[in-house]
């Protein structure tokens, strides 16, 4: 009984990381075929390794010079190098990350430590925006954004993603806060620190690890976001571009999986490596 | 004011202090959102003067337009349809990840690390992740019946009929993740000395599930449900960038709908009408969450 037991388990544990880890699978072998190879039936499960696809699309260049020749309206199409554009996504998402940081950490702070009228008035309406779905936040925005000329500027999309990552960051930091012994200031404010210092030299080392959690949070939000990027922008970070492969005229499927698991592999080592600040934060502020 | 057990004696310098640390971040949501919200409302009472760029007050004329329209309730029932699918899918799925994972077996470390990835890949990768199981040209899912002898030609699975429901498989996949975590979390919490005491008791493994492990994961497990709901109805990425909407009219949800009105046919009343009863959707899910857990938060 016992056996049959750990038997099932172990089934269950392969059919559980078959269901994580199985598309990923697909989406490398693609990466490694020629549009060829794609099209057979059935495919080759295990794909040569052949690297041409990631060399196209970091280094850009014309498509199919080497393996299949398709000739479009314009002739050969020459697919630009994802480079530039991922230098994009870095610099937006550490922006998003560090106006996150400087605007979500004190807020929660305060709401975790002060008494003070409109306090809950304000929190939930802050949340209660962010229950609007985005769409309906993009349409105003789009015609707002033009008439500002940011359309398709780095500010415009920063600010944009700090709608999506500021209440969130504040609930994760406030609830950092909350656990934090209240001993901790009272101990420095007697010592004749101002609250000010209280908050910069003591809580905020003691929280660094919430600051990280909030940081890692608004990162990955603002790497992933698509809808904002493609309407506010023309391209501006990685999943517009993705898109663009697609939906392009010859639908270069092996070339967007190759960019596709290159777009993958920051997010994943980022929340792989720094998991356990992460779920802290998730679980923390989900929990309160 | 008070602060901590000290109470401050220069109120008007904390009050100061107060500003400096909330209002940037109140002020920008509320100024980025709420201005925006008034603006989409007001859009959707207008007609669009393109000639002279500008909005023109009609009325209640765009609502009327799209409540008559036959793409409507359509677009309501299949947003209904594939957030319930969703919904169901993600939270039993993520429920029994958790489970799963929570027992004991090699590697168990390891595995859970495995957990969190779906849930950092970006919805562009997700939908192409399983655009290329689905699809009918280059799919693994056709590959591998086919290999088999299951089919003996490739069947297109993002049909008329089944692919709301490829789309919510997807969407799950990712979802999934997020409601394993945050169960997983609250199974480990679950003190050995509860389990102990169950064991001495004689009680069988249902009669624990029953009275100890699910009592204890309940409140977080339906907070995901409600996450995953509100997610649902409101997604737009997993649908836009595996179907768009189609084949037809097969998956056009409401954001979808919405930004095809918008965006594509230039309709920017209507657009904006659509969006608003769209969220109307997410605001009776969330009122609903609130409804559970306004007591559980603690501010």
């Amino acid at each position: 009984m016992k056996r049959l037991n750990t038997i099932l388990i172990y089934v269950f544990v392969i059919l559980a990381m078959l269901w994580i880890l199985f598309p990923f699978y697909w989406l490398t072998c693609i990466s490694f075929m020629n549009l060829g190879e794609l099209a057979m039936k059935p495919p080759k499960f295990i794909p040569s390794l052949n690297l041409i696809n990631y060399i196209q699309v970091i280094f850009g260049g014309a498509i199919g010079s080497t393996t299949s020749f398709k000739v479009s309206g314009t002739g050969v199409t020459e697919i630009r190098s994802i480079l530039p554009t991922m230098l994009n996504s870095v610099l937006i998402g550490l922006s998003v990350a560090g106006l996150t940081v400087a605007l979500a950490c004190p807020a929660g702070f305060a709401y975790a430590r002060f008494e003070f009228r409109l306090k809950r008035a304000s929190f939930y309406s802050m949340f209660a925006v962010r229950i609007l779905p985005t769409i309906l936040l993009v349409i105003p925005l789009f015609t707002i954004f033009r008439s500002l000329k940011m359309i398709n500027t780095h500010l415009g999309l920063t600010l944009a993603h700090l709608i999506l990552t500021l209440p969130f960051a504040t609930w994760i930091f406030m609830d950092y806060i909350n656990a934090l012994p209240k001993e901790l200031e009272e101990a420095a404010l007697i010592d004749g620190a101002t609250y000010f210092q209280a908050f910069w030299r003591i809580v905020l080392r003691a929280s660094l690890p919430g600051v990280l959690s909030v940081a890692l949070f608004a990162f990955l939000t603002s790497w992933g976001e698509f809808l904002f990027a493609l309407t506010l922008t023309n391209q501006l970070t990685i999943p517009p571009v993705l898109l663009s492969y697609i939906s392009s005229q010859n639908a270069e499927y092996t070339q967007f999986a190759a960019a596709a698991v290159l777009s993958i592999i920051p997010p994943v080592v980022l929340a792989t490596v720094f998991q356990k600040y992460l779920i802290r934060g998730l679980t923390g502020a989900l929990k309160a | 004011m008070k602060i901590g057990v000290l109470t401050m004696p220069k109120f008007s310098q904390n009050f100061f202090l107060l500003l400096c640390l909330i209002t940037p971040a109140v002020v920008f949501v509320l100024g980025m959102c709420i201005f925006p919200a008034i603006w989409s409302v007001f859009l959707s009472l207008c007609r669009y003067d393109f000639r002279r760029g500008l909005p023109v007050f009609i009325g209640l004329g765009n609502y009327l337009k799209i409540l008559k329209s036959p793409t409507f309730p359509k677009s309501l029932f299949v947003t209904l349809n594939y957030a319930v699918f969703t919904t169901l899918l993600s939270s039993l799925i993520g429920l029994g990840l958790a489970l799963l994972f929570n027992q004991r077996f090699r590697g168990r470390s390891l595995i859970r690390g495995l957990l969190v990835i779906p849930w950092a890949v970006p919805w562009v990768v997700s939908a192409f992740l399983w655009a290329s199981i689905f699809s009918s040209d280059f799919g693994i899912l056709n590959a591998i019946l086919y290999k088999l002898g299951i089919i003996n030609d490739y069947v297109v699975f993002l049909s008329k009929d089944f692919a709301i429901y490829a789309v919510a498989i997807a969407t799950s996949w990712n979802l999934s993740s997020l409601t394993a975590i945050l169960c997983l979390a609250a199974l480990q919490s679950i003190p050995e000395s509860l389990y102990e005491a169950a064991a001495i008791d004689g009680a069988t493994t249902l009669e624990i599930f029953k009275n100890i492990t699910f009592p204890w994961v309940r409140p977080i497990w339906s907070l995901t449900i409600i996450l995953n709901a509100f997610t649902a109805v409101t997604m737009f990425d997993m649908i836009y960038l595996m179907t768009a909407g189609g084949p037809g009219e097969a998956t056009l949800t409401l954001p979808i709908y919405s930004f095809r009105t918008f965006f594509l046919e230039m309709r920017i009343g209507e657009g904006a009408a659509i969006a608003n009863i769209a969220s109307l959707l997410g605001l009776i899910v969330a009122l609903i969450y609130f409804r559970i857990f306004y007591r559980r938060i603690e501010i």
